[in-house]
């Protein structure tokens, strides 16, 4: 009840901007005993935001201070509004007035690129959004710019960025659980920390301004100028890491959503309106509330793009896959943009893999799609490449052809293409293969040393022998993928690593996947709740009732999602 | 209630077992004579136990009787259909000694077990069990999908 409290009252004032109900609301929800000390951290920083009294937030940041005092973003506020509260009192020592033309000038300068998103589509007199409390947003860098050096706070934050995944009002409302979002990518956090300090470094080379003020943390007052901002500040980053004009695209049109999701702990009927309902051919007319004009997705960098792009002028033949600081399987390239294909079993569950190049260095690949009934995973890196692998033009392989499958260790294994009076999918092959050197995925390369195909792990259970994937169904996978991928620009998206599919739930607000109904990670800690006006995103606004049941719950495979009958 | 095929008559040994099953019940608080229902085949009780609805049946399959103890606990939604079974498949796997499944539009929660070496102590601590997943699982599945609980009006 309490938690139903605290949610009715972030909702009055995100969608309502209806401050003296959110007031109300949270305030019952804090008078209950039920509300755990992370629900009432978030409640105490989202009664703050109820009230433009400088000396309100400070009380309500005390209070959290108290609640959790190793709570840094809750630090750092309350030392922000002290500082205004003095400063209101004597004027000499405060900080400027907040002037959206003077943050823009300052956002400029800074160096918080993970703030980007959050920084939109605010209203001033808000103040400082929300964060995840956990995740210590800094606000008051500013300050400490002025206290410490430039490398230092280069370090910091960039040592942040998997932290800083904060949230606004605009965009969502705090976690209930503040753990939420740092829970989910702490793995990742681990994975990528050598890869951000070389960024670190190669950023500390990087002659950019300081001086951040507090003002900083203050949105621009017109949520598109904070657009306009943000991405001309991503791209200036992207510039500094010398990533080109293509790239740059590319990461706009990634599924940002994923990460974005997961590391904010939103509540996704709140905070993730749909940008662009008509894509797609669905629209959520069903009662989701859309936010128009708000930068809401604006993309965040996956994994792979937070490294330095790699250029290989050299052909790739494979690439190792690294899960787990073990190699566990190869793979191959199959665009010039980074794209490499690989088997799903070895990616399993996991949305980022470690990929080792030949030369032995190792970038952060993050799975962008998979085909379970191919086993086929489609990874995205940050590696471009002048050359591809060639590729077998022949759609059918014969039989006893020569085979040689390649190892991303340098083993090759030589068979043919087994015959087989079994009639398979034209997709797969059957070869002599009866074990493999690593999990699969090594591109399989005729006698003109083009690919034909990739080594799966899936093998002939009467007889063990292994089947070849063909390349011409790889391409086609690939093709699949980039296709959806622009159909889907625009749209908060992430990628369901149960199924394999870009899932558009996030753009609806969706807690489940809609093509198999699995939790996604940011919604699994959060209080899920019925979301009728979806149906029609999870396919149950079947204007067709079921001829047996009469339901219209819809259908899944042709089969009735009450009754299971089969039309 | 789940059997798999009715049977037309009752056996003695189910009539043994069924006295047997209201000594049980009258060990751990539940009055047989007001907790039985008349069941198509077999023998079945009916009671609360907290909030939970819990229905007790014995009835004979494959020359072999068996205790079912379930307990209803919602209809099926109108949406949400499959993250709701994916969810009982997955709290499928995380139940001890349970399952859940769904009968004629109710989600139920149950377990099943031959009536042979049953004894009172393990017969109150399954319905102790199911009770405990029903009160669990019920509200926690309305609250998510939607639906109405189980003789909820």
């Amino acid at each position: 009840m309490a938690s139903t409290n605290l949610q009715q009252g972030i909702m009055a004032i995100q969608q309502h901007n209806d401050m003296a109900q959110g007031k109300r609301l949270i305030k019952i929800a804090l008078r209950k005993d039920q509300l755990t000390q992370p629900e009432r951290v978030s409640a105490l920083l989202w009664l703050a935001e109820t009230d433009t009294s400088p000396q309100f937030k400070v009380e309500q940041y005390r209070e959290a201070i108290r609640l959790d005092p190793s709570n840094q973003d809750v630090m750092n506020r309350l030392q922000y509004w002290t500082q205004q509260l003095n400063a209101s009192s004597t004027p000499s020592q405060g900080m400027s007035p907040v002037n959206p033309t003077q943050d823009m000038n300052f956002n400029q300068q800074g160096q918080q690129f993970n703030q980007q998103p959050f920084q939109q589509g605010f209203t001033p007199s808000q103040g400082m959004p929300p964060v995840d409390p956990t995740q210590g947003l800094n606000f008051n860098q500013g300050q400490q710019n002025q206290q410490f050096n430039q490398q230092q706070q280069q370090n910091q934050s960039f040592n942040q960025q998997p932290f800083q995944q904060g949230f606004t009002p605009s965009q969502g409302m705090p976690p209930v659980d503040p753990n939420q979002g740092f829970n989910f990518n702490q793995g990742q956090q681990n994975q990528q920390f050598n890869q951000q300090q070389q960024q670190n470094q190669s950023f500390n080379q990087q002659p950019f301004q300081q001086g951040l003020t507090p003002s900083q943390g203050m949105p621009p007052a017109d949520p598109s100028q904070g657009f306009n901002f943000n991405q001309r500040r991503q791209n200036q980053q992207f510039n500094r890491q010398g990533q080109n004009q293509r790239f740059n695209q590319q990461q706009q049109n990634q599924q940002f959503g994923a990460q974005q999701s997961f590391q904010q702990g939103f509540t996704p009927s709140q905070g993730m309106p749909p940008l662009n309902t008509g894509l797609g051919g669905f629209t959520p007319s069903q009662g989701v509330q859309a936010v128009s004009n708000q930068p809401f997705n604006m993309p965040q960098q996956q994994a792979y793009q937070q490294q330095p792009q790699i250029h290989l002028s050299q052909v790739q033949r494979t690439v190792g896959i690294v899960r787990g600081g073990t190699r566990t399987g190869t793979g191959f390239f199959v665009s010039r943009d980074g794209l490499v294909a690989t088997t799903r079993q070895i990616i399993g569950g996991e949305r980022e893999v470690g990929i080792a190049l030949l030369d032995g260095r190792q970038v952060v690949g993050t799975v962008v799609r998979s085909f379970p009934e191919m086993d086929l995973a489609i990874i995205q890196t940050n590696v471009t490449l002048d050359h591809l692998l060639p590729v077998s033009q022949a759609s059918v392989i014969p039989d006893d052809m020569p085979i040689t499958a390649v190892t991303h260790a340098g083993e090759g294994l030589r068979s043919t293409k087994r015959r087989t009076v079994n009639e398979l999918a034209q997709h797969w092959f059957p070869t002599l293969i009866n074990r493999l050197k690593d999990a699969g995925g090594n591109p399989i390369f005729d006698v003109n040393n083009t690919v034909i195909g990739m080594l799966t792990a899936n093998k002939q259970r009467s007889n063990g022998y292994y089947y070849g994937l063909h390349i011409e169904k790889i391409y086609q996978c690939v093709s699949i993928y980039v296709h959806e991928k622009g159909q889907l620009q625009g749209q908060n998206t992430i990628y369901c690593h149960s199924c394999g599919v870009i899932s558009r739930a996030p753009s609806f607000g969706g807690f489940f996947c809609e093509n198999c109904g699995n939790t996604h990670p940011y919604a699994i800690e959060m209080s899920r709740f019925p979301q009728p006006n979806l149906a029609q995103l999870y396919g149950e606004a079947s204007p067709r009732p079921c001829p047996n049941c009469g339901s219209q719950a819809g259908f899944y495979d042709r089969e009735c999602m009450r009754c299971g009958f089969s039309l | 209630m789940f059997w798999r095929q009715q049977q037309p008559q009752q056996t003695n040994s189910l009539q043994q077992h069924a006295i047997t099953v209201e000594q049980i019940l009258a060990s751990i608080g539940v009055a047989p004579d007001r907790a039985r229902m008349s069941t198509e085949s077999g023998y079945g009780w009916s009671f609360q136990r907290g909030s939970a609805l819990i229905e007790v049946y014995i009835a004979e399959q494959e020359d072999r009787e068996y205790l079912q103890v379930l307990s209803p606990l919602m209809y099926l939604p109108s949406g949400s259909l499959l993250p709701l079974y994916r969810r009982l498949l997955e709290l499928n796997l995380s139940l001890t000694n349970a399952s859940l499944g769904i009968y004629l539009d109710v989600v139920y929660v149950f377990n099943e077990r031959p009536l042979d070496g049953l004894d009172a102590s393990e017969a109150d601590f399954i319905i102790k069990q199911i009770a405990e997943y029903a009160d669990d699982l019920d509200n926690q599945l309305v609250n998510e999908f939607g639906g109405r609980l189980y003789g909820q009006a």
